[in-house]
């Protein structure tokens, strides 16, 4: 087991490491955009950083808090340029997890602050937002289309003086998903937010479903370590107030029709991170197909992990690829398929060879 | 084959691991004086330069700046791979080390008395920088102002310093024996060369100092070099526009500058000419 793992598992193993020890666990940690957390349990435990770490630890703390600033200043203004043309607004992932004060929210980094609106409002909202200097991101035609007609959000826009990024939801998944379960059926609560007013989020059960959807339906898991381990923070938190929680969870995941993805966010919150479960939640987390449960298994224990030379193996690249197909195959059906990855291949490939003209970003 | 360099730069530690025969080259020419070491410390900047692809080892060669294993630049061609050093170990500690307050600023000191030169690029800062180091003031960094967020002091980063263009011209003229790496040409920033550190800035690398004097530097041809004195309302507003992370030390940041402002003293400068530069700033810490 990596030694991120070991420590986000069990933060006492943040106690009397090596320097040695240290650069491996901060190399890891950055590749895993996880250092402004380990910081955060360090704090909370009160545990002395070693004085050449210390430093690299509060910095990206830092970092994230700016980040923390930033998304309170959206909690106000968001809602106020969208007061008249939206009946719902939604804060959902990191936003939420800054409203509700949760422990995963803290020296947590995040590039962009997503919310989720009714369909039918869209255009008005758009429309509004784009007279109170929020713009497009550089998006080509095709792209665009594509988030259009497919997906569940629009493409990001950007605050022109403030630079915030905000991602706008209508619905939970891509309208090509297999599952489709109805953004209206979410159940909402209201925050209050010290100096800004109320905002609305998920409640606590359907947070975390929404986030095991997103992550259970991802092809590519970049941040699949850091997300899972926002997944068993947020266990951990919700059972120290809750004990029946999970099992509220589950019941709450089977009504929504979304019972497979909480199952396998849970499994695998307490395989890769040793999130403490009651022996009957674990029982009933089997599922029935033993092929299922084994290529499950294999490309999830593999894929939450660092993402570094430490930990890559010949199984990580592996689940990387088998997880790539099935997050497409899950998304869209093949006849959509195909032409898409086509066309992002040709591009890509072409962009390859037009980079060295591009040296503009070196400080 | 990877040959690798641990060694400290200032408050921080580097190691660098290249087979580029360029780096290697100016790193024994430039960083000479350095104390590299020979056990293995904590290493603040893991980085790499290498080639990635090896299509690109033979047809049009580049290079790659990797810190730790993330590459946060495109490629550059392999003439610029000292450069790239260069900046990305600049990139490394603006965007990372906020334990500091970071202008973009020329850094020297006499007397235990630092000025920070805060100004564009292009400005004539670096050159400046040069000319006042090679000329009895301590170098502490031609680019970066490292002002501590617990102590105050400013920290030295005591590198080769950047120079663009007809300033390198300039410079060899101006410094007797000058050493300069090799030349790249055609960079994002013109024509650079990086000039190699006087040694007895590099063996005082690691004392910090108190910051006296914000000078903000304008090279104006045929001038005579004046310092005419600024409201600490207006250095404010200036400091903010060359810092690179006040941003991200929000209020920390703020009082750090509020409370600077009120020990030191602050001067717009205009000079064409290095003597009379070098006796008005000498006039300030004497």
């Amino acid at each position: 087991m990596s030694i991120l793992i070991q420590v986000l598992s069990e933060p006492k193993n943040l106690q009397n490491l090596t320097i040695s020890q240290w650069q491996t666990l901060l190399s890891q940690a950055k590749t895993s955009q996880l250092v402004g957390r380990l910081n955060y349990l360090m704090e909370i435990q009160n545990y002395t950083k070693p004085s050449y770490v210390k430093w690299h630890l509060e910095s990206a703390y830092k970092i994230a808090e700016k980040q923390r600033k930033q998304a309170i200043v959206e909690f106000l203004e968001v809602p106020s340029t969208l007061k008249n043309s939206t009946s719902t607004l939604i804060f959902l992932k990191g936003a939420a997890y800054i409203a509700k004060n949760l422990p995963c929210s803290f020296g947590r980094t995040f590039s962009d602050i997503d919310v989720l609106v009714k369909k039918q409002e869209l255009r008005k909202i758009e429309t509004i937002l784009k007279f109170s200097n929020w713009l497009k991101t550089n998006v080509d035609d095709y792209d665009e289309q594509y988030y259009r007609t497919w997906m569940h959000e629009i493409p990001p826009l950007y605050h022109e003086t403030r630079g915030s990024v905000l991602d706008i939801h209508h619905n939970i998944l891509p309208s090509t998903n297999k599952h489709q379960p109805s953004a209206a059926e979410f159940s909402t609560t209201s925050v209050l937010i010290e100096d800004i007013g109320s905002i609305d989020t998920l409640d606590d059960t359907d947070l975390c479903i929404h986030m095991a959807v997103h992550l259970f339906t991802e092809s590519e898991f970049h941040h699949g370590l850091r997300d899972i381990s926002d997944f068993d923070m947020l266990l951990r938190h919700f059972q120290k107030h809750d004990k029946r929680f999970v099992e509220k969870l589950i019941q709450r995941a089977q009504y929504l029709g979304l019972y497979d993805y909480a199952r396998l966010a849970i499994r695998y919150s307490h395989i890769v991170m040793s999130t403490p479960l009651s022996s009957t939640t674990l029982e009933s987390l089997q599922s029935n197909s033993l092929f299922v449960t084994f290529f499950q298994d294999f490309c999830f224990c593999n894929i939450f992990k660092p993402n570094h030379s430490s930990c890559r193996n010949w199984k990580m690249g592996l689940a990387e690829f088998l997880l790539y197909w099935r997050g497409h195959i899950l998304r869209m059906p093949l006849k959509l398929l195909l032409p898409h990855l086509f066309r992002k291949t040709y591009k890509r490939t072409k962009d390859y060879f037009k980079q060295d003209k591009d040296l503009t970003q070196l400080p | 084959m990877l040959a690798q360099f641990t060694l400290p730069i200032g408050p921080f530690n580097f190691s660098i691991k290249t087979d580029n025969t360029a780096v290697l080259k100016n790193l024994s020419s430039l960083y000479g004086d350095y104390h590299f070491y020979n056990h293995s410390p904590f290493i603040d900047f893991p980085i790499t330069i290498t080639t990635r692809s090896l299509i690109r080892r033979f047809i049009k060669p580049q290079v790659d700046f990797f810190l730790d294993e993330f590459a946060p630049f495109k490629p550059l061609p392999k003439d610029q791979s000292f450069a790239m050093l260069e900046w990305g170990m600049n990139w490394c500690i603006t965007t990372q080390a906020h334990q500091f307050l970071i202008f973009h600023a020329g850094t020297i000191e006499k007397n235990n008395k630092v000025i920070i030169m805060p100004a564009e690029q292009g400005s004539g800062k670096s050159t400046l920088t040069a000319a006042m180091v090679y000329s009895g003031w301590r170098l502490f960094s031609d680019e970066l102002a490292l002002i501590s967020v617990t102590d105050e002091l400013v920290y030295p980063c005591t590198r080769p310093i950047n120079l663009k263009n007809d300033s390198i011209n300039v410079i060899d003229n101006y410094v007797d024996n000058a050493v300069f790496s090799t030349i790249a040409k055609d960079t994002h920033k013109g024509t650079v060369a990086l000039l190699k550190p006087p040694k007895a800035s590099v063996e005082r690398m690691f004392e910090p100092a108190p910051l006296h004097f914000i000078v903000f530097p304008k090279y104006v041809a045929n001038i005579e070099a004046k310092l005419t004195p600024i409201n600490q309302i207006d250095t404010f507003q200036q400091l903010i526009q060359h810092s690179f992370n006040y941003h991200i030390l929000g209020e920390q940041g703020f009082h750090l500058i509020a409370r600077l402002l009120q020990n030191v003293t602050c001067y717009q400068f205009e000079y064409s000419d290095f003597e009379q530069a070098k006796k008005l700033l000498s006039s300030l810490v004497d």
